[in-house]
């Protein structure tokens, strides 16, 4: 059966800050959902909220009927809410495939299945060649790139992408287009893409969520928030 | 001195520090705490080899049996009470989100409980005790007769070095210590657990503290109560000269300092030798002010940092 992460009413609050309010989302397997929004709409913390890391001061998380709005980070990850940050922080000094492994690992893998996974993510994203390289070698480009593989080792059913395309070109930003529109065939799972980058959110996504001051400004296919006037004079105007 | 003497000589003391050195420099690398008990473990090691009594003359305890279950016994009981001082005197404090100060703190701490215990159990009367008794003779190099238990000790030092690269490199508790030791937050992102990772550090480091005891009481064949002093602290000086982070630096810092003190020792003038750790330490200050960074720590790391 296919499964559906969603939140209902998701609100944060910090110190009497209000960083979400009365989010809801839904995410299937196997589609990508792009979450827009300026700097400060609560994009990262929503995704904090979907992975464990920030408990929501009201709202509820679930997969299907599945109640895991307390559940810490690790327990997420095993079943299958997975994210990768926005600094992606590599262990320099170790090799790619042991910054891969480390997750997977970390997860109660078995060794021979632990090792396998993260041999497929490698080569997934492209950088199976790469492997015994030390990571604190490679370009930005590719770091970023092994930080989607030490997510899809895991084999996740949710995939949380914090920002993929930062600091990338166009060119670069096309690539990881075309890598991300492969993820839910190759691993059957949902994606939700937090990108500021415009070109990489529409060319990749048919739903779109887009968040402003914390609360939900709109949510809908890509077409009609493209089309969408609160959208296009808080957000998309400038583009 | 001949020379080959006196190489091995620097050898095996430098191999020593180096064991003490790369215990305390694991156990650094993923809680950025030195542990300054390190050298008490190291005494607790040693005194687990005779009876607990005030008695003058030390009976043989843990030291009574074959060699194939003290050394194991010895490492054994050291890494658990390792794993002890890591249960009750650390994680409270880092569940507690205590500063590395208090860490600190507590670790000195529990560095004088641990001889103020011995102190009471065994008096401070220093206790004579022979194991090993195989490694007492010598091995004939040409016209030199060197010690079998200083070639023991470089030999010991090197199996013990590779099978830290291997199990560092290839093992998954390896790989998760070498994680966390490059960027523990990170690491505890993407599922290390803190207090396991943290655990193997210290276990690790204690069958190093462990061979050391073993290593230095089959040398000097005597115990005192602050025997592991002078021990830390030469571990602790190589693992900041070798480049405090690193465990190849560790390993070289320690050797170093043991080659620096084993030549002093022999080229001083005699009447200087009493003060060998004045010159040997006023050594080290010297170099860590042409290089604050370490002897063997690239320039690089300190930038990124």
């Amino acid at each position: 059966m296919s499964a559906r992460l969603t939140t209902q009413s998701v609100t944060v609050r910090f110190h009497g800050l209000t960083a979400l309010e009365d989010v809801s989302i839904s995410l299937d397997q196997g589609e990508i959902l792009g979450l827009l929004g300026p700097n400060g709409a609560g994009k990262t913390t929503l995704v904090n909220v979907l992975s464990g890391f920030t408990r929501p001061s009201g709202g509820t998380v679930k997969v299907n009927e599945i109640d895991l709005t307390r559940a810490r980070p690790d327990v997420l990850a095993r079943r299958g809410i997975v994210r990768t940050f926005q600094s992606v922080r590599l262990f320099q000094r170790m090799t790619v495939r042991e910054n891969v492994q480390v997750p997977v690992f970390a997860h109660h893998a078995g060794s021979v299945e632990g090792e396998q996974a993260a041999q497929r993510a490698l080569e997934f994203v492209g950088l199976a060649e790469e492997s015994d390289r030390i990571a604190g070698s490679l370009p930005y480009t590719q770091e970023r790139l092994v930080g989607i593989a030490r997510a899809l080792a895991l084999e996740p059913k949710f995939l949380m992408l914090d920002e993929p395309a930062a600091g990338m070109n166009d060119v670069e930003g096309a690539q990881l287009v075309e890598l991300i529109a492969r993820i839910p065939a190759q691993y059957g799972c949902g994606v939700l893409l937090i990108e500021h980058n415009m070109p990489v959110v529409m060319a990749v996504c048919e739903r779109l969520h887009v968040l402003r001051g914390g609360r939900t400004l709109a949510s809908g296919p890509r077409e009609e928030i493209r089309r969408n006037p609160d959208v296009i004079e808080s957000y998309l105007g400038g583009h | 001195m001949n020379w080959v003497q006196l190489l091995v000589d620097a050898l095996s003391l430098g191999g020593a520090y180096a064991l003490v050195a790369l215990g305390i420099g694991l156990v650094f690398g993923v809680m950025r705490m030195i542990n300054f008990a390190h050298g008490d473990l190291i005494t607790i090691g040693a005194y687990a080899l005779v009876v607990p009594s005030a008695a003058e003359v030390a009976e043989p305890y843990l030291g009574a049996f074959s060699v194939w279950l003290m050394v194991p016994m010895t490492i054994g009981f050291v890494v658990l009470m390792m794993l002890a001082t890591e249960r009750f005197a650390f994680r409270p404090l880092r569940e507690r989100h205590a500063d590395g100060a208090s860490l600190l703190i507590s670790s000195f701490a529990i560095s004088f409980l641990i001889q103020n215990v011995i102190l009471f159990i065994h008096t401070g009367r220093p206790k004579s005790v022979n194991i090993l008794d195989g490694l007492r003779g010598y091995v004939s190099v040409g016209d030199v007769r060197l010690p079998l238990i200083d070639i023991v000790t470089v030999a010991v030092t090197a199996v013990l070095f590779i099978l830290l690269v291997v199990f560092l490199g290839f093992t998954r508790p390896g790989r998760e210590i070498r994680s966390a030791s490059e960027d523990f937050v990170m690491a505890r992102l993407l599922g290390v657990k803190a207090n396991r990772v943290i655990a193997y550090a210290f276990a690790v480091s204690g069958v190093l503290a462990g061979a050391v005891s073993l290593l230095y009481v089959a040398k000097t064949g005597v115990l005192d109560y602050r025997m592991g002093v002078p021990l830390a602290i030469a571990g602790f000086v190589g693992t900041v000269l070798g480049g405090i982070g690193s465990l190849w630096g560790a390993m070289m810092g320690g050797l170093t300092l043991g080659f620096a003190s084993a030549f002093l020792q022999a080229l001083l003038p005699p009447e200087l030798r009493a003060s060998r750790d004045a010159f040997l330490y006023g050594l080290v200050v010297l170099v860590l002010l042409v290089r604050p960074q370490g002897i063997f720590s690239s320039s690089k790391r300190l930038e990124r940092i």
